[in-house]
């Protein structure tokens, strides 16, 4: 009678053909709209931040995972659960530090960049999938974990792969933790 | 540059991969949100969201002929009854009815009874008529404008009782693209 526990909610699929074009066409009006790459980069990683704050509930509701207890576990659980799920697409995780607080995604395929052959004349730092980075830093931050998020490498900047570098900083909060005791 | 070249032709002849609804979602109504930010400087809402989506119509027109394997439309009602059903079908996944208007040779009209942008939409009613669907209008509008059939496409929402809302997509064909009908 009542609902099962695991049961997840359904999962409706659309063309992901509208899904590029229309990210690409907003790249595009942003493009127009806002003269330096930086500004754009900026505004994208802005919208990506509202993006995240709200579909890490959906991923939550989605996914079932458990609490994690380490960086490293997040890191996997956003390539191997959160991409495959949204983008369909598993990126492979490295670890860059001793400390085991910053990693790197290398994308093989990108989904986003699908039908872009080059970046346009005139737009050569432009971080075309800066929403990315924003989707992920606002994810991170809505479960409480502060993170900076980048591009280290882009294959439409002539690099070989697409690699994006997750630094996870400091919690505020553990300090006044501290204090308290 | 032949890299990219090799790319593209790959994945114009990928088979068909879905992504999640809520992506899509989440993602339109991010833009919906930069188009409200823009309406504050001056543009109409519908109109921003009108121009991104003449971005995407444009691509389409090409691209569809191809994948579809049809010879590209020459008459009114065969690239309006491509867009209905293929068009509609392949960004929707479902078609859509074709009418034509009774008071205007120049006006067609496409409904859709629930579209799917607007499926997480609701319009507070300060805000009147604005319907989030411009942006299918401006992909319409895109595809007839890149096939040669200049036309002016607008997006209306047509109260059928309380509840239901039906999205009815005008498209207004120029004066010059039903004369060349006739002379066919």
């Amino acid at each position: 009678m009542s609902r099962p526990a695991h049961r997840r909610p359904e999962y409706h699929k659309i063309n992901k053909d509208l899904f590029v074009l229309t990210y690409g066409a907003l790249v595009a009006q942003l493009c127009k709209d806002y003269e330096k790459d930086e500004d754009v980069n900026q505004y994208l990683d802005k919208m990506g931040y509202g993006i995240g704050t709200r579909l890490v509930e959906d991923f939550l509701a989605r996914s079932c995972v458990g609490r994690c207890h380490s960086y490293s576990e997040i890191t996997d659980i956003i390539a191997q659960v959160a991409f495959k799920m949204y983008l369909g697409i598993t990126p492979s995780v490295t670890c860059n530090n001793s400390s085991r607080n910053e990693f790197s995604l290398i994308l093989d395929k990108n989904p986003l960049v699908e039908f872009v052959e080059e970046l346009p004349a005139g737009r050569s730092s432009l971080c075309y999938c800066n929403l990315l980075c924003g989707i992920i830093r606002g994810a991170l931050e809505m479960v409480h974990l502060a993170a900076d998020v980048t591009f280290l490498q882009d294959r439409l900047k002539g690099d070989s792969v697409t690699e994006i570098g997750i630094t996870f900083l400091k919690k505020r909060d553990e300090k006044k933790y501290r204090r308290k005791k | 540059m032949e890299n990219g070249i090799y790319s593209v032709e790959k994945e114009l002849n990928k088979a068909k991969r879905d992504i999640s609804l809520s992506a899509f979602s989440i993602l339109f109504s991010e833009i919906v949100q930069y188009c409200l930010y823009k309406s504050k400087k001056g543009y109409r809402l519908e109109d921003a969201l009108h121009e991104i989506g003449l971005r995407v119509g444009y691509k389409l027109s090409e691209y569809l002929y191809y994948k579809n394997k049809m010879k590209r439309s020459i008459t009114i009602l065969n690239i309006l009854t491509f867009i209905s059903k293929h068009v509609w079908k392949y960004l929707f996944q479902h078609s859509s009815d074709l009418l034509k208007s009774q008071d205007s040779i120049y006006e067609y009209m496409i409904c859709d009874k629930n579209i799917l942008l607007n499926k997480y939409i609701t319009v507070p009613k300060d805000y009147g008529n604005i319907n989030c669907a411009s942006f299918a209008a401006g992909i319409v509008e895109g595809f007839l404008c890149s096939s040669e059939f200049q036309a002016e496409v607008t997006a209306h929402t047509i109260y059928e009782n309380e509840q239901n809302q039906n999205t009815t997509i005008l498209v207004k064909f120029y004066p010059e693209v039903i004369e060349r009908e006739k002379n066919h």
